[in-house]
């Protein structure tokens, strides 16, 4: 199995139904996107408003912090 | 002398939740594993040899050392060789961890609770015989076949949780001398495994056998600031564009059409 297969399958396991693209990858090259987001440990979330500002961003998952920034970003 | 009795409370509780399934294998699996940890409340010291071993991908790597250990809180493990290797520490008020050079110091926890190196459960269960079988303890249990390690008829008990499996190896003396865990990622296999051997119960730790004394050389650990190179608030990100799982490509835009917010999560898997 290669690594997007082993994605897929933890994927369609856990029934995510979120977009999921692959860091380190782009069309016919190479893209280090966590890099250029800093990302130096996982997880690490970051809330951009439709522009790509950064309204907010965490390492590690609190559930009430990310529901505080939506909230405040006006989604929920 | 509320101790053991607490523990023995607690222990029942652990077991209670597989009673009543019918089947004798798994009556006599809690039976053991009753035994076992009742078995820990009486141990005042443990000694002898310990090796912690990986296997990924068919490799195999280990660590090798001795360890004493001493109620309430009082350890030296040290492991040597490998990519293992690490010595543990506990002097009863601090809990010191080395690593290479580097080293962590924390407070020592009054019952030893926080005394473990990395999956050694044989360990663990000195200290903490409960917290160990929680942990191991979230699936079925079964008896397995009688095994030999370090010359001993070791007990076997299986703990299964889909995938997931720990192995424990009980000597005739109710004392854990190795524990296998088993685990699957994709069709990748795992194992992580604890050996004890020259085991000496209730022998005399000596206040030298504890002796520790930090490398001259030694620095303490850092832990990486893993925010530092986030982009800050306000700022904008790149808006980014690349392959995909289900779809050729992701790009930022598509994502934000008609949203106000976008969630970009990292995660790690494989």
């Amino acid at each position: 199995m290669d690594s997007k297969e082993i994605i897929r399958k933890y994927v369609d396991e856990n029934k995510f139904t979120f977009k999921v693209g692959l860091t380190g990858q782009k069309v016919g090259a190479a893209y280090d996107i966590a890099g250029k987001y800093g990302v130096q440990a996982y997880p690490t979330n970051y809330l951009l408003d439709s522009t790509g500002k950064v309204l907010w961003r965490a390492v590690g998952f609190d559930e009430a912090e990310l529901r505080s920034a939506l909230s405040k970003a006006g989604v929920k | 002398m509320n101790r053991p009795g607490t523990l023995c409370t607690l222990a029942l509780m652990v077991v209670s939740g597989a009673f009543g399934s019918g089947i004798r294998a798994d009556e006599k699996a809690d039976k053991l594993v009753q035994e076992v940890t009742a078995k820990s409340a009486t141990l005042r010291t443990l000694s002898g040899r310990v090796t912690i071993f990986q296997v990924a991908d068919g490799k195999r790597v280990a660590s090798s050392g001795t360890f004493y250990l001493k109620k309430p809180n009082r350890a030296l493990i040290t492991l040597k060789g490998g990519p293992l290797a690490m010595t543990l520490a506990s002097d009863g008020v601090s809990m010191t961890t080395c690593f290479g050079n580097q080293y962590m110091k924390t407070t020592a926890d009054p019952r030893g609770k926080n005394i473990n190196v990395g999956w050694a459960y044989p360990i663990t269960m000195f200290f903490d015989p409960v917290g160990a079988m929680l942990q191991m303890g979230k699936g079925d249990r079964s008896l397995g076949a009688t095994e030999t390690i370090d010359g001993l008829a070791c007990s076997t008990v299986l703990f299964r949780d889909g995938d997931n499996s720990v192995k424990i190896y009980v000597g005739p003396d109710r004392v854990l001398r190795h524990a296998l865990m088993e685990m699957k990622q994709g069709d990748k296999k795992y194992s992580l495994g604890a050996d004890l051997a020259d085991v000496r119960i209730n022998a005399p730790v000596t206040a030298a056998q504890l002796a520790f004394n930090l490398p001259k050389n030694a620095k303490k650990y850092e832990q990486p600031d893993y925010n530092a190179k986030l982009i800050a608030v306000g700022k904008f990100a790149e808006k980014f564009d690349m392959a995909a799982l289900d779809q050729d490509r992701l790009t930022f835009d598509d994502a934000a059409r008609g949203k106000r917010a976008v969630l970009v999560n990292f995660w790690f898997y494989g």
